[in-house]
C-alpha cells in the first residue's frame, strides 16, 4: 500500500531534481529558512515572487545547497538569510555571491551587538536563532523593507505599509506570548528540548531553557549528555519535555523513558510547518506554515504540558 | 578398457564418455575407465592433461559436460562416505589456528554429519590414523609448523579417518622428502592389501613403475589404461607426452581463449 | 550542583531595562549547566544507576558476541575486507527501509538494510564468478557503488516535505547516546542467534573454512554455510550500526578478532578471546567516552573511542604476546646474538690457544683484537661478555691478558669441537670443499644440540681431526680439561 507512494515520490523526485525547472519560474526573491520566507512573502505580497531554499523540517544547521539551489541563488535579485552562522554550511557560498554583485542580506545583520545573545562554546559566535524573540525578529522588518525597496523601487510604499503592518502583529503576539507563559506556575518555568535553539525566545517569554545538545546540531550528544540531562530533569521537577520538528526525536524520547517524564509535544525550532496545516488550540486558529503560527504553536504546546 | 585381472569383481569406479570443460574450454574427452578394486593406480600425463580434473570431477566436485561417473555402481555424490579425497596442499591456509589433530579429525565428520560431535571412537580412529603416518608426536601442534612432508601426511592420515573404500589423491609426492614419500607409498600398498582401491596423479614416470599396478595414461583424452608394464610402452607414452597431439589440441585452442596446453615432456 | 537562574517578574520597565542591558544567556546547553566531575563521573558509570550506561553497556556486551563470534571466522577466512563492505551496503537498505513506512521503524530499517547487505554480497560473488575480477576490486566496487547510493537517498529523502527524517545520517556515526530498548532487543536477539548457530554447527563452520574442497567432497553443505555466516553478518552490522555507526562498525568486527589471532593457536580459544576483547573494547570506549570529558572538556565520540581501544588492544597483544610480540621477539634476537658473540670469542680464544699449543694459559688482548681486526676497544667489550658470564678473567696485574677459566675452556672446547664435527660431515657426506665449510659451520655450530653432536660423531665414526687437519676436541675433553693435557694432546696428534 506504502509502496506505490514510496516509488512514485522517488520518481518524482528524481524527476524533479533532473528536468530544469521550467514549471515555475525562478523566484526573484530567494530566502533560506521559512521563517524567513515568510516574513518576506508578508512584506512583498503579490508584488515580487518569494522562493524558500529550505522545505519545513529541514535542519538549516546541515543544510547543504544542491546545484538546483546554487542556480536558484543565482537567478534570483535579492537573497535573505539569517547569518550569525545559522545556515553554517553555506557561508562560502554567500560571501561568493556577494563577492558576484548580488543583493546578499543577512537578517542578523539588524540585530544590534547588545541584544545578540552570547555563547559560551562556539568560539565567540552569538546564538543566531533570533526568530525566537517575536520582538527582536519586528526589529529586522525596516531593513528587509528597505532591502527589498531598494531592488523594487515601484512597490516601495506597498512595502512599507505590509511591513507596518507586520510590525503591529508581531508585537500583539509578543504580548499574547508573555501572558500565556504566566499561567505555567513559576518553578515550573522549564523547557527542555533537543538542541539549544529556544534562547532568544526563552528570554522574550520568560523561560528557562535547556538543550541536549548545543547551538547547532552538528555535534552529537554524548552518553554523559543523557545522563546529565536526567539529572537535571529529575532535580529540577521537570514534568514534560520536547522533541523538534527538524531535530532527531530518538534522544529525547529515549531521556524522556529514563527519567519518567512525558513528551510534551513537538516543538518548531529551525524550522516551521507545512503551510496550511492550520491548528485550533483554545478557539484560536492559525497556520503552522506561518511565523506567527509556528510560535503560536509552540508557546500553546508548551503552556499547555507545563501548566 | 577394462582391468582384465579381476572380471568377476564388483567395479570400484566405472565412467564412460567423460567428458568436462572448464571456463568453456574441454579439459577431459570421452573418459571410459573401469576399475576393480584392490589396485594402486597411477593417473599420468603432462601439464594439462586433465588429471586433476579427473579426480575433481569423480569427487563430484566438477560437473560433467558429458558421460557418466559411477562409483560402487551408484552415482558418485551418493557414495560420498565411500571416498576420500586428497587434494593438493597449496590449496589450504597453513595459519590456520588448528592443530594436527584438529585436522585428522575432519577426516570423521563426513560420518558424524553436522550436529553430531565426535566421540571416543573417532578420536581413536583419528589416533590410528596418525599412527600410520607416524605423525603422533605432532598431534598437538599448529599445522604451519610443520615441513612438507609432514603437512601431506597430515592430509593423508585425514583420509584415513574417513574409513573409505576408494581414495582419490591429487599428487601426493610433490615436494615432500624421500622418508615421507616411503611412508606414504608403504601406507598406500598397505591399503591396497587391505582390498582399498587408490588412484593417485603422478607427475614422476620412473617411480611410477615402481609404485603402481595399474596406470592411466591420460592428454585430455584417455590414451592407455591397464597394468603398469602393458602402459609403459615407449609408443602409448610418446603418444601422452611427446610432440603437438593431433587434432583435439588445436580444437581445444580454438574454442579456448587461454594459452596453448603443453603438451612437450621434459623428462 | 545546578546553577539556577531566575527570571524576574515582566514588568515593563524591567523588561526594557534588561533589553538594554548586555544580556545574559537564559539558556544553555546540558553541559554548560551541570559541571562535569571526573571522579563522580566514574563512580557513576560503575554504579550502573542510569538507563544510559545500562543500556550502553549491554549493547557492548550484545555487540561483542556478535563481533567477536563472527569477526573470527571473517578473519581465518581472510575475509576482512568483506566486513567493511557489507557495512557500507547495508545504508541504500537503510534508506529504503525509512522510505516504507516513512518513519524509523526499527524493524523496517533492519530489514531493509539486511536485505541491501545480503545483496552486496551476491553482487560481490556474481562479479568475481562472471569476470576475471578478483575479490578485491569486487569488494571495492560494491563498497563504493553502494555507499553512494545509499548517499544519495538519503540526501533525497531530506528534501521531502513534512516527515521527521532527520537523523537518518546518524547511521554514518552512530549514536549511541539514544540506545534504546528496542534497538537492545535486536541486538540480543542478533547475540543469541549468532552464539546458537556458531555453537551448534562450529565443527562444520570450522571444516569448511580451514578446507572448502575437502569439505565439499565429505558431503558437507558449504555454500549453505556461507551464506548462513553471510546473512549472521549482514544482521550483526546493521544492529550494530546505531551504536558505532557504519564507519566503525568494520573496525569492532575485525580488530578484536585479528588481536585474538595473535594469541592463540585454537580456534576455539580464538573465538572465545575475540569476544572477550570486542566486548572489553567497546566497554571501556563507553566508559572513556563517558568519563572523558572530565579530563578533556569535550565528550569524546562513543563509536571512534571503542574503535580506538581495540586498536590499543591489538598493539598490545602485538609488541607483547608471548611468542610473537615483537618485544620479545627482540629480545630474545639480542640474546642470540649475544650468545653467539660469545661462542664466536671463545672459539676465537680457543684458536689462539691452540696455535700456540696450549703453552701459554693466557692470550694477549691485543692479539686478539689483530686477528679479529678490530680494535683494542672492540675486542675488550666482548670479553668483557665473557668476565661477566664467569667465563673468563683478566689477571689481576696486567689487565691486558685474558684467560680462560675452567667453565670457559669447557665452552669454548665444546663450540670448537660441534663446528669442526660439522665442518667433516660436510666434506665427507655432503660433498663440500674444504674450503667451503667453514662459513656454513660457523652458523650451524651454534645451533647444534648435544643430541644432534653426537649423532654427528657417531655418524663419523669418532673422528680425530677436522678437514684442516686440527683435531676435534672429544666429548670427555669438553668436560674436564686441564690445560696440559691438551698440549699432549697437540703433540700426538702432529703429522
Amino acid at each position: 500500500m506504502k509502496a506505490p507512494l514510496t516509488f512514485s515520490l522517488l520518481l518524482g523526485l528524481f524527476l524533479s531534481s533532473c528536468t530544469k525547472s521550467s514549471r515555475t519560474e525562478s523566484p526573484d526573491v530567494i530566502a533560506t529558512t521559512t521563517m524567513i520566507a515568510d516574513m518576506v512573502r508578508v512584506i512583498a505580497g503579490e508584488d515580487v515572487s518569494v522562493g524558500a531554499l529550505m522545505r519545513p523540517g529541514v535542519d538549516p544547521h546541515l543544510y547543504k545547497a544542491s546545484p538546483a539551489d546554487v542556480s536558484k541563488l543565482n537567478q534570483a535579485k535579492v537573497i535573505f538569510y539569517n547569518g550569525l552562522l545559522l545556515e553554517g554550511k553555506m557561508e562560502d557560498l554567500f560571501e561568493r555571491l556577494a563577492g558576484d554583485g548580488k543583493a546578499v542580506h543577512a537578517v542578523s545583520d539588524s540585530v544590534p551587538e547588545s541584544r545578540r545573545l552570547a555563547r559560551q562554546d562556539t568560539e565567540g559566535h552569538p546564538d543566531p536563532h533570533i526568530w525566537g524573540d517575536a520582538r527582536l525578529w519586528a526589529s529586522t522588518v525596516d531593513d528587509v523593507v528597505a532591502q527589498l525597496s531598494a531592488t523594487f523601487p515601484d512597490h516601495k510604499e506597498d512595502f512599507e505599509g505590509r511591513g507596518e503592518g507586520y510590525k503591529v502583529d508581531l508585537e500583539t503576539l509578543h504580548r499574547w506570548a508573555e501572558k500565556r507563559v504566566a499561567e505555567i506556575p513559576e518553578d515550573r518555568r522549564k523547557l527542555v528540548t533537543s538542541h539549544d535553539a529556544f534562547a532568544y525566545f526563552g528570554k522574550a517569554c520568560g523561560l528557562e531553557v535547556v538543550g541536549v545538545q548545543g547551538i547547532s546540531t552538528a555535534a552529537d550528544p554524548s552518553v554523559a549528555d543523557r545522563t546529565r540531562m536526567v539529572d537535571f530533569i529529575k532535580a529540577n521537577g521537570i514534568t514534560a519535555i520536547f522533541v523538534e520538528s527538524s531535530v532527531n526525536k530518538a534522544l529525547i524520547e529515549q531521556i524522556a523513558t529514563d527519567a519518567d517524564v512525558s513528551v510534551g509535544g513537538e516543538l518548531f525550532s529551525d524550522a516551521m510547518g507545512e503551510p496550511g496545516d492550520v491548528r485550533t488550540v483554545n478557539g484560536d486558529s492559525y497556520d503552522v506554515g506561518t511565523y506567527i503560527g509556528m510560535l503560536k504553536h509552540n508557546v500553546n504546546a508548551i503552556v499547555e504540558a507545563l501548566r | 578398457m577394462t582391468d582384465p585381472t579381476s572380471p568377476s569383481q564388483e567395479i570400484v569406479l566405472e565412467t564412460h564418455d567423460l567428458t568436462v570443460a572448464y571456463d568453456k574450454k574441454p579439459v577431459l574427452y570421452g573418459i571410459d575407465v573401469s576399475i576393480a578394486p584392490g589396485q594402486l593406480v597411477g593417473i599420468m600425463g603432462p601439464n594439462g592433461a586433465g588429471k586433476s580434473t579427473l579426480i575433481k570431477a569423480i569427487m563430484g566436485l566438477l560437473e560433467p559436460a558429458g558421460g557418466w561417473i559411477q562409483i560402487f555402481g551408484e552415482s558418485n555424490k551418493s557414495q560420498r562416505k565411500r571416498v576420500a579425497y586428497v587434494p593438493q596442499r597449496r590449496e589450504v591456509d597453513w595459519d590456520f589456528p588448528v592443530t594436527v589433530m584438529d585436522v585428522v579429525l575432519m577426516g570423521r565428520y563426513g560420518h558424524l554429519g553436522l550436529f553430531k560431535r565426535p566421540g571416543k571412537r573417532d578420536r581413536d580412529i583419528a589416533m590410528e590414523a596418525l599412527e600410520k603416518v607416524n605423525m603422533i608426536p605432532y598431534a598437538g601442534r599448529q599445522i604451519s609448523n610443520l615441513s612438507g612432508g609432514q603437512q601431506q601426511r597430515v592430509f593423508l592420515a585425514r583420509a584415513l579417518a574417513q574409513e573409505s573404500d576408494l581414495y582419490l589423491m591429487d599428487e601426493p609426492f610433490v615436494g615432500v622428502d624421500a622418508a615421507t614419500e616411503s611412508t606414504i607409498i608403504d601406507l598406500l600398498q598397505d591399503l591396497r592389501s587391505q582390498g582399498k582401491t587408490i588412484l593417485v596423479v603422478h607427475h614422476d614416470l620412473p617411480t611410477a613403475r615402481q609404485y603402481f599396478d595399474s596406470l592411466i595414461l591420460l592428454n585430455m583424452r584417455l590414451v592407455a589404461y591397464g597394468p603398469v608394464e602393458e602402459v609403459f610402452q615407449e609408443e602409448l607414452l610418446q603418444r601422452a607426452y611427446g610432440g603437438r597431439l593431433t587434432i583435439l589440441s588445436e580444437v581445444a585452442d580454438a574454442t579456448g581463449e587461454k594459452s596453448k596446453v603443453d603438451l612437450s615432456a621434459k623428462r | 550542583m545546578t546553577p539556577k537562574f531566575r527570571h524576574s517578574p515582566p514588568f515593563l520597565a524591567l523588561l526594557i531595562f534588561m533589553f538594554a542591558m548586555p544580556s545574559e544567556a537564559h539558556a544553555a546547553k546540558i553541559s554548560e549547566l551541570v559541571e562535569v566531575d571526573l571522579g563522580d563521573q566514574f563512580v557513576r558509570f560503575f554504579s550502573l544507576q542510569d538507563a544510559a550506561i545500562r543500556h550502553i553497556l549491554l549493547g557492548c556486551l550484545f555487540m561483542g558476541i556478535n563481533f567477536g563470534l563472527l569477526g573470527s571466522f571473517v578473519v581465518v577466512r581472510r575475509m576482512a575486507l568483506v566486513g567493511d563492505t557489507l557495512s557500507h551496503a547495508v545504508l541504500p537498505g537503510v534508506a529504503v527501509g525509512f522510505l516504507f513506512t516513512m518513519s524509523k521503524e526499527p524493524w523496517a530499517i533492519l530489514l531493509g538494510a539486511t536485505m541491501a547487505g545480503l545483496l552486496g554480497a551476491a553482487t560481490v560473488s556474481w562479479i568475481q564468478r562472471s569476470t576475471r575480477l578478483k575479490q578485491d576490486a569486487a569488494l571495492g566496487m560494491v563498497l563504493a557503488s553502494f555507499f553512494a547510493v545509499g548517499i544519495c537517498l538519503i540526501k533525497m529523502i531530506e528534501r521531502i516535505p513534512s516527515v521527521n527524517k532527520s537523523g537518518l545520517d546518524h547511521f554514518f556515526y552512530g549514536q549511541a547516546a539514544a540506545l534504546g530498548r528496542a534497538d537492545l532487543w535486536m541486538m540480543g536477539g542478533t547475540a543469541v542467534l549468532s552464539t546458537i548457530i556458531v555453537v551448534l554447527l562450529y565443527r562444520p563452520l570450522l571444516a569448511t573454512s580451514f578446507d572448502q574442497v575437502f569439505a565439499r567432497s565429505i558431503g558437507l553443505p558449504e555454500r549453505m554455510l556461507f551464506h548462513v555466516l553471510m546473512l549472521l553478518l549482514a544482521l550483526a552490522i546493521v544492529v550494530a550500526l546505531q551504536a558505532v555507526g557504519a564507519l566503525m562498525v568494520s573496525a569492532m568486527l575485525i580488530t578484536p578478532a585479528t588481536t585474538a589471532f595473535l594469541l592463540t593457536k585454537r580456534m576455539h580459544v580464538m573465538l572465545c578471546l575475540a569476544t572477550g576483547l570486542a566486548i572489553a573494547a567497546g566497554m571501556l570506549g563507553a566508559f572513556l567516552s563517558f568519563v572523558g570529558e572530565g579530563l578533556v572538556s569535550h565528550a569524546l565520540p562513543t563509536g571512534p573511542s571503542m574503535a580506538l581501544c581495540a586498536g590499543g588492544f591489538f598493539l598490545l597483544a602485538f609488541l607483547f604476546s608471548p611468542h610473537h610480540g615483537l618485544v620479545f621477539r627482540y629480545r630474545r634476537h639480542l640474546s642470540q646474538t649475544r650468545q653467539i658473540t660469545v661462542e664466536n670469542t671463545l672459539k676465537a680464544i680457543y684458536r689462539a690457544m691452540e696455535s700456540d699449543r696450549f703453552k701459554e694459559e693466557g692470550i694477549a688482548v691485543r692479539r686478539l683484537a689483530g686477528d679479529a681486526r678490530e680494535t683494542f676497544e672492540e675486542t675488550m667489550t666482548r670479553l668483557r661478555l665473557l668476565v661477566r658470564d664467569g667465563l673468563a678473567t683478566f689477571a689481576s696485574t696486567r689487565g691486558e691478558v685474558i684467560y680462560l677459566t675452567p667453565e670457559g675452556l669447557q665452552h669454548a672446547s665444546r663450540v670448537v669441537r660441534n663446528h669442526r664435527l660439522w665442518e667433516l660431515y660436510l666434506t665427507n657426506e655432503a660433498d663440500y670443499d674444504a674450503d667451503h665449510v667453514h662459513a656454513d659451520a660457523e652458523k650451524v655450530e651454534h645451533i647444534l644440540g648435544e643430541d644432534q653432536v653426537m649423532e654427528l660423531e657417531r655418524y663419523l665414526d669418532y673422528p680425530e681431526q677436522d678437514p684442516h687437519g686440527k683435531r676435534i676436541p672429544s666429548l670427555r675433553d669438553t668436560q674436564r680439561l686441564p690445560l696440559r693435557d691438551l698440549a699432549v694432546k697437540e703433540e700426538e696428534v702432529e703429522p
